[in-house]
């Protein structure tokens, strides 16, 4: 028997036990200022987080040291957290400040700190199984213009999804295929950049609509698309995608964030929201509407997305056509977060480029959509966005 | 996870990359060409370092990662096409 009649086997593998290095975000900060602790299940466990008198943001193992009180379940007490079961007060820095029942606080009375990062409105938590703190050099970048005005608020949405690992939302960045079978989008352009601790994907496509029409569609061209996309994860789980969306002669730019945090080897919290770039002539209201529209968009789309990982294999060997994004590359770019820093290799940083031909895709898709329109199928009216 | 050997695409793939150094700066890369739109590029080292229009990119403060690629790069790859040095895999079968 040769290699082409040898049947096919999945090789599944298993979820890997430790949770990624790398900042993750856990929502937006204003949600955090509340004047109560949150507490948070990520990483196999629980976290409090909470914002100081002083309006630092602080992150701490959410299990008092000392009967195991739950401190998200507590108050805050000027910058530090007091635990419900006996009030002690825990500071940002880990260390027990003051226990007010007491004469001094036992010197080995110190708990997990995480280190936290506000950004662009979004509170991130590090997390490093060898306990190192965060490089400067993976920081999270601060977006051009965020906070003069130019934007709408951040729309935000969480959906936890259960029985999956977060590498199948990773894979999305190189699978061009699934934006026409779960999105409703036409790729035309299909670019991958694994570089760093940076992966980016560079997506324009036109709508189902519009190829339904049969007009002529252009092919390997980034620019002047009617959806236009250039997404970006920074680190392991902060995916943030520069999107552009045409209808006729106006365009709406957005930034769509797209980020996880795993809650158990096996689940992780998706999370998704947006700011849109405010249009002359547009009032506050109206321009929420449209951020608020978009954003419930994508949640449909990510519900496309949860439908197939419920049921889906786990699957290591995935067997690939020249129309398919790099997937080895991409995983092998993912594997420098799950292994300790001096076993990174050079392979999993160094750049890598993929670019697809998308004509034969574009092609096939157009005909299927026109041969439905004739034939009197309903066509899906809304355009696609990027990203995921 | 199924490892991916040097030069190759996917564990299934024999279809091996090809080395071509940029005639500007002269960094060596693997290159394969499955179409003439599509192409792979593999950088052997760090790109912002032995690239000379990425190192002027990351000298201006922006990440290589978010650089899409170098045009000297992408008209040395598109030369070498022309010339027969790259081969475009459909149109050799």
């Amino acid at each position: 028997m040769t290699a082409v009649d040898e049947i096919r086997s999945i090789e599944a593998g298993s979820a890997p036990a430790r949770f990624a290095r790398g900042w993750h975000c856990v929502g937006l900060a204003s949600a955090y200022r509340d004047g109560k602790p949150h507490g948070l299940e990520a990483f196999g466990t629980k976290i409090v987080i909470w914002a100081g008198a002083d309006g630092a943001l602080h992150a701490l193992d959410g299990y008092c040291r000392h009967m195991g009180g739950d401190l998200s379940k507590g108050q805050v007490a000027g910058d530090e957290v007091a635990c419900p079961f006996h009030s002690w007060r825990w500071g940002g820095d880990g260390r027990c400040k003051e226990i007010p029942y007491a004469r001094r606080v036992p010197p080995r009375a110190r708990t997990r700190s995480w280190p936290v990062l506000e950004r662009n409105g979004h509170v991130f938590v590090w997390h490093d199984p060898e306990g190192n703190p965060p490089p400067d050099d993976v920081t999270i970048p601060e977006f051009e213009g965020y906070g003069s005005g130019e934007w709408t608020d951040w729309t935000w949405s969480e959906l936890l999804v259960e029985n999956s690992h977060s590498r199948e939302i990773i894979d999305n960045m190189v699978d061009m295929a699934h934006f026409f079978y779960i999105h409703k989008g036409l790729p035309t352009y299909f670019k991958n950049v694994f570089d760093g601790h940076l992966a980016t994907q560079y997506y324009a496509g036109t709508s189902h609509e519009e190829a339904a029409t049969g007009a002529p569609i252009d092919i390997g061209r980034f620019e002047g698309q009617s959806t236009k996309s250039e997404a970006t994860y920074f680190g392991p789980s902060y995916l943030v995608d520069w999107l552009d969306n045409s209808y006729g002669s106006m365009t709406v730019s957005s930034i769509l964030i797209t980020t996880h945090y795993p809650v158990t080897a096996t689940s992780f919290m998706l999370q998704y929201g947006m700011i849109v770039k405010r249009i002359p002539g547009l009032d506050d209201e109206t321009m929420a509407t449209v951020a608020q529209k978009m954003t419930a968009m994508i949640g449909e789309g990510f519900l496309g997305d949860v439908e197939i990982w419920k049921h889906k294999s786990r699957i290591d060997n995935p067997l690939l056509c020249d129309e398919d994004g790099p997937v080895y590359q991409l995983r092998r770019w993912y594997e420098q977060f799950y292994v300790d820093v001096a076993d990174v290799t050079p392979e999993m940083t160094q750049r890598f480029e993929f670019e697809i031909d998308t004509t034969r895709a574009v092609e096939s898709w157009q005909s299927e959509l026109v041969a439905a329109a004739q034939a009197g199928a309903t066509v899906p009216d809304e355009p696609t966005a990027g990203g995921v | 996870m199924s490892p991916i050997l040097p030069g190759r695409i996917t564990p299934d793939d024999d279809r091996l990359m090809e080395e071509l150094t940029c005639r500007r700066c002269a960094t060596t890369v693997l290159v394969r060409k499955n179409t003439r739109t599509q192409t792979s590029i593999q950088w052997l080292a760090d790109a912002g370092e032995t690239c000379t229009e990425l190192a002027e990119q990351r000298a201006a403060g922006k990440p290589t990662g978010l650089v899409s690629g170098c045009t000297a790069l992408r008209e040395t790859i598109e030369d070498a096409v022309t010339e027969g040095r790259i081969s475009v895999l459909d149109e050799v079968r």
